[in-house]
């Protein structure tokens, strides 16, 4: 019987990736250098009389280095509690010394605490802000009492603001956190209900199919060859039976990607796998592949049938762009986006026909293709980009200048 | 090869009889069809066919429920089954060592070559695990 396969939504990827819809790494490291432009302005323009300039220097030096060093960790590395939590209580407390060393407590550059509010707010939910808010507001009134002699009533006032705001803080990024994964959610609810339809509808019509195909078959038995247009009806009922029933295998694809077990995947092997799935294919297609393959990448969270799934695609619409033969490329490597993620690319490039212009964006609509002749459904990158959108991978498909396809597959690492 | 008796339990009843035609057409076997799955047990005692193809989604009760029932009574357990299903693909095929429960399947809309290779291949590996024929 069919076996239960766990659903694994892209909900637990919708982890925290900074309100404004960049890396969390990005996010954190961004708002940190205004803080260290507060404390250069401190130790730069306000001299204390504790610290000499080299000393000043120096710290600051530390400090800068300390947030420049965090681009090269990790994105991984910002959810951990062991990791995080110091970094803000080192934010905190660099923040505070600097403004005692320089004699600043009483000022508006209070105000910096906000930046660490919003630090804490971003990790966590708004417990961690109220929690950095109780941190800030004790570390920040005693110092302010131990270091200074205010005792005007409006400084007061600065305890509950501090506190308020980040109560605001907090449970604007979780609205914002949770908007973000109820949306998720309902895709993979639209998701399943469509795939649902889906096999309902693939087992519907494959009863009557197989009806039909019995009685195609009789039929041509029957016809014999007494008469030959009877038997080109036949033939080409029989074809009409075959061809519907890809489009439902179609459709059964896309029912059973709702139905992903996402486990930890080296891409790599599943990129041997396809290959070898598909040798006799494409060396009877003379099809040279040429492998370049970066060692030591990380894993991938991955349904592995439905990524092999993916791939074999690609290389048979590698294999049927070059009739002739030709090369096809397979290329894995790591990199780095414009937004500071880490990411896995696939590339699958082939020296074969390119893809007509007009029929370029549209390539991943359904019933789109330029095979039909050959009994394509045009379903095929339809499913490829259905299954790598669930598994939060992108794809993008351009022609190579000197002809041929280049696909670029884009994994979260 | 003497005639291969063949019960075929579908609640398609147009499939059922389609494929009782072609299948008695080939010469090889004597079919007989039953369209409800409670139904399957009494028709498979009477008959005593040499395999039975049994759909698997039917409203009354379901093949593996049929096939349960049949494994379960002494007088039917021997006969082989093959499953007749419109829920899985031919490549699943491949992946599922095309079997349920211990039971070969097919994936419909199924030629009646492929039907008839199926069967003829599960007869032949049933000979073999209970040794040669006494006449």
């Amino acid at each position: 019987m069919e076996q239960a396969r766990s659903i694994d939504p892209p909900v637990a990827t919708a982890e925290l990736q900074g309100i404004f819809d960049i890396s969390k790494k990005s996010t954190v490291i961004g708002l940190r250098w205004p803080v260290v432009l507060v404390c250069a302005y401190l130790l730069f323009y306000s001299p204390s009389p504790w610290l000499s300039p080299t000393t000043s220097h120096i710290l600051l030096l530390l400090y800068i280095l300390s947030n420049a060093v965090l681009h090269r960790f990790e994105e991984g590395l910002f959810e951990s509690p062991y990791f995080y939590i110091p970094l803000v209580m080192f934010d905190t407390l660099f923040l505070t010394t600097s403004m005692i060393l320089t004699q600043r407590v009483g000022t508006d550059f209070y105000l910096t605490y906000f930046l660490i509010i919003i630090l804490c707010s971003l990790w966590q939910d708004l417990r961690w802000s109220i929690m950095a808010a109780i941190f800030v507001n004790i570390l920040y009134g005693y110092v302010l009492f131990k270091t200074t002699e205010i005792y005007d009533w409006s400084v007061y006032l600065r305890f509950p603001f501090l506190f308020v705001t980040s109560l605001f803080y907090g449970y604007f990024a979780q609205m914002v956190r949770a908007g973000k994964i109820t949306k998720e959610q309902a895709e993979v609810e639209r998701w399943k209900a469509v795939a649902n339809l889906s096999a309902g509808v693939a087992h519907e019509v494959k009863n009557p199919l197989a009806i039909l195909l019995q009685g195609v078959e009789y039929l041509s038995k029957k016809v014999g060859s007494q008469d030959p247009d009877l038997n080109l009806v036949v033939t080409e009922m029989e074809e009409a039976v075959h061809r519907a029933n890809s489009v439902i295998r179609g459709m059964m694809d896309f029912a059973s990607i709702a139905q992903l077990s996402m486990v930890p995947e080296y891409l790599n092997i599943i990129i041997e796998r396809s290959l070898l799935l598909l040798k006799n294919q494409l060396d009877r297609s003379h099809v040279e592949v040429i492998r370049e393959l970066g060692p030591d990448l990380p894993q991938v969270r991955g349904d592995r049938p439905r990524l092999e799934q993916v791939f074999i695609n690609l290389f048979m619409n590698a294999a049927e762009a070059q009739p002739g033969g030709g090369r096809l490329w397979v290329r894995t490597y790591r990199q780095e986006t414009s937004a500071g993620n880490r990411v896995l690319i696939a590339d699958v490039e082939n020296d074969g026909k390119s893809i007509p212009q007009e029929n370029l964006a549209r390539v991943f609509d359904p019933f789109v293709t330029t095979k039909r002749i050959i009994g394509g459904t045009g379903l095929g990158l339809s499913i490829v980009k259905n299954i790598l959108d669930m598994h939060n991978a992108e794809i993008q498909i351009r022609n190579r200048e000197n002809g041929g396809v280049k696909v670029t597959l884009q994994f979260p690492a | 090869m003497a005639v291969k008796k063949i019960l075929i339990v579908d609640d398609e009843a147009g499939f059922a009889r389609l494929l009782k035609l072609n299948l008695e057409e080939t010469g090889k076997f004597e079919v007989q069809t039953e369209n409800k799955g409670s139904h399957a047990l009494n028709s498979a005692r009477s008959f005593k066919p040499d395999l039975i193809l049994l759909d698997i989604i039917m409203p009354d009760m379901d093949g593996s429920e049929v096939a349960n029932r049949l494994k379960s009574d002494p007088a039917t357990r021997h006969i082989p089954i093959l499953f007749l299903t419109a829920l899985v693909k031919n490549e699943e095929i491949n992946t599922k060592s095309g079997t349920i429960g211990g039971h070969l399947f097919l994936a419909k809309p199924v030629t009646t070559e492929d039907i008839v290779r199926s069967i003829e291949n599960t007869l032949k590996e049933e000979s073999e695990k209970s040794g040669p024929e006494l006449v």
